[in-house]
C-alpha cells in the first residue's frame, strides 16, 4: 500500500485531534473536580447518583421534620414540668389548709392561691407550638381546655414520618394528661379544693391530698411519654445523620473526581501530546529529497 | 459530490450516454439536464419528512430511504432518540401526577372538601411533562390541599400529607414496578447510554472513513519518495539513452572519416 503525504498528515491529524479531545476532558475534570459532569460519561453511575440524591433529599426532609417536632415535644415537656411544680405547691396548700389552727381568712387566701394555680394550669394546657395548640390533638386551632376546664380538642394522634417507613406519634393526648376520663380531672380537683378551702371544713380538705397525688402522677406519666417521644426523635435523628453521611460519601464517590488521579492523567496526556507533536515533526520533515 | 455525500447517502454511475447520474436517498437527483432538489418538513406527528422535488414542483416522500449522512443522523436523533426519551418523561410525569391525584383525592382540605385532584392530567399521557400543571380548582386555593385523612381531624391531621410523602417510596411508576426516583434514574441512564453509543458509533464510523480515505489515497495520491525515485530512474534512463546516441554518433563519425580518406 502506498503511503502518501496526505495519509501521513491525516494520521497525524487524527491522532492529535483524539489526544486533544482527551486532554480537554481531563482538564475539565481536573479543574471542576467533577467526574460525572455529563451523563454519558458513566450512565450507570448517573442513574445511581440520581437515586442517591433522592434519598439524600428525603433524609434532609426527615431531619427537618425531626427538628420541628422536637421543638414541640420540648415545649410539651416544659409545660408538664411546670404543671407538676404547680401541683406540688397545691399539695402543700392542701396540707396547710387541713390544719385546724388556720382561721377562715387564712384559708380564703389559700383558696385564692389555688384558684391562681388552676388558671395557670389551664394556661399551660393551652400552650401553643409552632403550628397551634399542643394538647388539642388534631384540633390544633382550638384551645385544649376552656376556662371551665372542659376538654375542647380531640384524642386523635398527630403522626410524623421520621425515617423511611417509620411513622411515630408526636403529640401528647391532652385529655389523658389533664382530664382523663379513667383517671383524675386535674382542674375539677383543684376547683373542688378551692371550694372546700372557702367553706373551711378540714375533714373535707384532707382527702384532696390523694386527688392531687393522682393528678401529679397523671402529669408525670404524660411527661415521661413526651420524654419518650423526644428520645425516639433523637434516636431517629442520629441514625439519619449517619445515613446522610454515608449517602454523601456514596454520592461523592459516584460524582466527584479523584484529584490525584485526574492530575496524573492530565500530566500524562500533556506529555503524550508533546511526544506526538515531535514525532510528527520528524516524520514530516523526512523525505528522500532532504535526507 | 463529496459535500453532498456528507448530507445523504449518494451513489453515482455513468449511463449509456456517458452522463453521470447522481442518486441520493433512493431518488435520482441529477440525470442529464434534469435535477431534483431535497426539501425537509415535519409531518402531523412531528416526525421529519424528506422530499425530493422536481423542477415542476412535484414532491415525493423519500424519508424512509434516507439511511446515511447528516440528514439521517438528525432524523434518528429527532424522531427516535429524543422522541423515546420524551415519551418516557411524559409517562413518568403522568404516573407521578396520577399517583399524587389518587392519594390527594382521598384526603380533606381545610374547608372539609374531599375528592379534589392536585394536578390537571386531562391532556393524557401525550406531552404530559410539558403540560403538567395544577388543577384549575387548586390555583390560588392553598386551603384545598388535602393534608388531612379525615374531615373530623381538621385542621391538625396530616395523615394524608404523610401518605402523599410516602409516595416517594411507593412503586407507582413503570407499570407499578419502580419508585419515582428509580424511574427518573433509568431515564437519565437511558439518555447517557444513547449518547454514549452514538459517540462510540461515530468513532467507529470515523475509523471506517479514515480507512476508505487511505484506500483512495493509495490509488490516487502521491508519495514524494516514490516520485523522487521515479524521477531519478527516468533521468538516468534518459542519460543512458543520450549516452547510446553519443556513442552511435561517434561510431558513425569514425566510419565516415575513415571512408572519406
Amino acid at each position: 500500500m502506498r503511503v502518501t503525504e496526505n495519509l501521513r498528515l491525516l494520521n497525524i491529524n487524527t491522532t492529535l485531534a483524539q489526544l486533544g479531545e482527551r486532554q480537554a476532558e481531563a482538564s475539565r475534570r481536573a479543574s471542576s473536580g467533577i467526574r460525572l459532569d455529563q451523563v454519558s460519561t458513566d450512565p450507570l453511575a448517573a442513574d445511581q447518583a440520581s437515586r442517591v440524591q433522592a434519598s439524600l433529599q428525603q433524609t434532609q426532609t426527615f431531619q427537618r421534620n425531626i427538628g420541628f417536632f422536637r421543638d414541640n415535644a420540648s415545649k410539651v415537656e416544659d409545660s408538664l414540668a411546670q404543671g407538676m411544680d404547680l401541683l406540688a405547691r397545691a399539695r402543700e396548700i392542701a396540707l396547710q389548709g387541713a390544719n385546724d389552727s388556720l382561721n377562715s381568712d387564712n384559708r380564703a387566701s389559700l383558696a385564692l392561691e389555688v384558684k391562681g394555680i388552676r388558671e395557670q394550669l389551664i394556661a399551660l394546657a393551652n400552650t401553643r407550638g409552632t403550628n397551634g395548640y399542643l394538647f388539642s390533638g388534631q384540633k390544633t386551632d382550638t384551645a385544649a381546655f376552656d376556662q371551665a376546664g372542659v376538654f375542647q380538642g380531640n384524642t386523635a394522634a398527630l403522626n410524623a414520618e421520621v425515617a423511611p417507613g417509620l411513622t411515630i406519634e408526636v403529640n401528647i393526648n391532652g385529655q389523658e394528661a389533664f382530664a382523663s376520663p379513667s383517671g383524675v380531672n386535674v382542674f375539677d380537683e383543684l376547683a373542688s379544693l378551692e371550694a372546700d378551702l372557702n367553706t373551711g371544713t378540714t375533714s373535707l380538705i384532707a382527702p384532696h391530698l390523694t386527688g392531687i397525688d393522682s393528678s401529679f402522677a397523671q402529669l408525670s406519666n404524660a411527661r415521661s411519654k413526651s420524654g419518650f417521644i423526644m428520645n425516639r426523635l433523637d434516636t431517629a435523628g442520629t441514625s439519619l445523620e449517619q445515613g446522610a453521611l454515608a449517602l454523601t460519601k456514596r454520592q461523592s464517590a459516584l460524582v466527584d473526581a479523584d484529584p490525584i488521579e485526574t492530575i496524573t492523567q492530565l500530566t500524562a496526556l500533556n506529555n503524550t501530546i508533546q511526544q506526538a507533536i515531535s514525532v510528527a515533526r520528524n516524520t514530516l520533515s523526512q523525505n528522500l529529497e532532504r535526507f | 459530490l463529496q459535500d453532498l455525500s456528507k448530507l445523504v447517502d449518494v451513489r453515482t454511475f455513468t449511463n449509456g450516454e456517458g452522463q453521470l447520474v447522481v442518486l441520493g436517498g433512493g431518488a435520482t437527483l441529477v440525470e442529464g439536464q434534469n435535477y431534483r432538489t431535497l426539501e425537509v418538513g415535519l409531518d402531523t406527528a412531528g416526525q421529519i419528512q424528506v422530499f425530493a422535488k422536481t423542477e415542476t414542483g412535484a414532491k415525493s416522500d423519500i424519508s424512509k430511504y434516507v439511511t446515511g449522512g447528516k440528514l439521517a443522523a438528525i432524523m434518528q436523533v429527532h424522531d427516535v432518540d429524543t422522541a423515546a426519551i420524551q415519551k418516557s418523561l411524559d409517562t413518568f410525569a403522568f404516573d407521578v401526577a396520577t399517583a399524587v391525584n389518587t392519594q390527594h383525592q382521598a384526603g380533606f382540605g381545610l374547608t372539609g372538601v374531599s375528592g379534589n385532584a392536585l394536578f390537571d392530567v386531562s391532556g393524557g399521557v401525550t406531552n404530559a411533562a410539558q403540560h403538567l400543571k395544577l388543577d384549575a380548582a387548586m390555583v390560588g386555593h392553598p386551603e384545598l390541599v388535602a393534608a388531612s385523612a379525615t374531615s373530623s381531624g381538621l385542621p391538625g391531621d396530616a395523615d394524608n400529607a404523610l401518605a402523599l410523602s410516602q409516595l416517594a417510596n411507593a412503586r407507582f411508576s413503570a407499570g407499578g414496578t419502580q419508585t419515582g426516583a428509580e424511574t427518573l434514574g433509568s431515564i437519565l441512564a437511558d439518555v447517557g447510554n444513547r449518547k454514549r453509543s452514538a459517540e462510540f458509533d461515530s468513532q467507529v464510523r470515523r475509523g471506517m472513513a479514515d480507512q476508505v480515505f487511505a484506500m483512495r489515497e493509495s490509488v490516487s495520491g502521491v508519495n514524494l519518495d516514490e516520485e523522487m525515485i521515479s524521477l531519478t530512474k527516468f533521468q538516468r534512463a534518459y542519460e543512458a539513452a543520450s549516452r547510446v546516441l553519443t556513442t552511435a554518433d561517434q561510431l558513425l563519425e569514425g566510419l565516415i572519416n575513415s571512408l572519406g580518406r
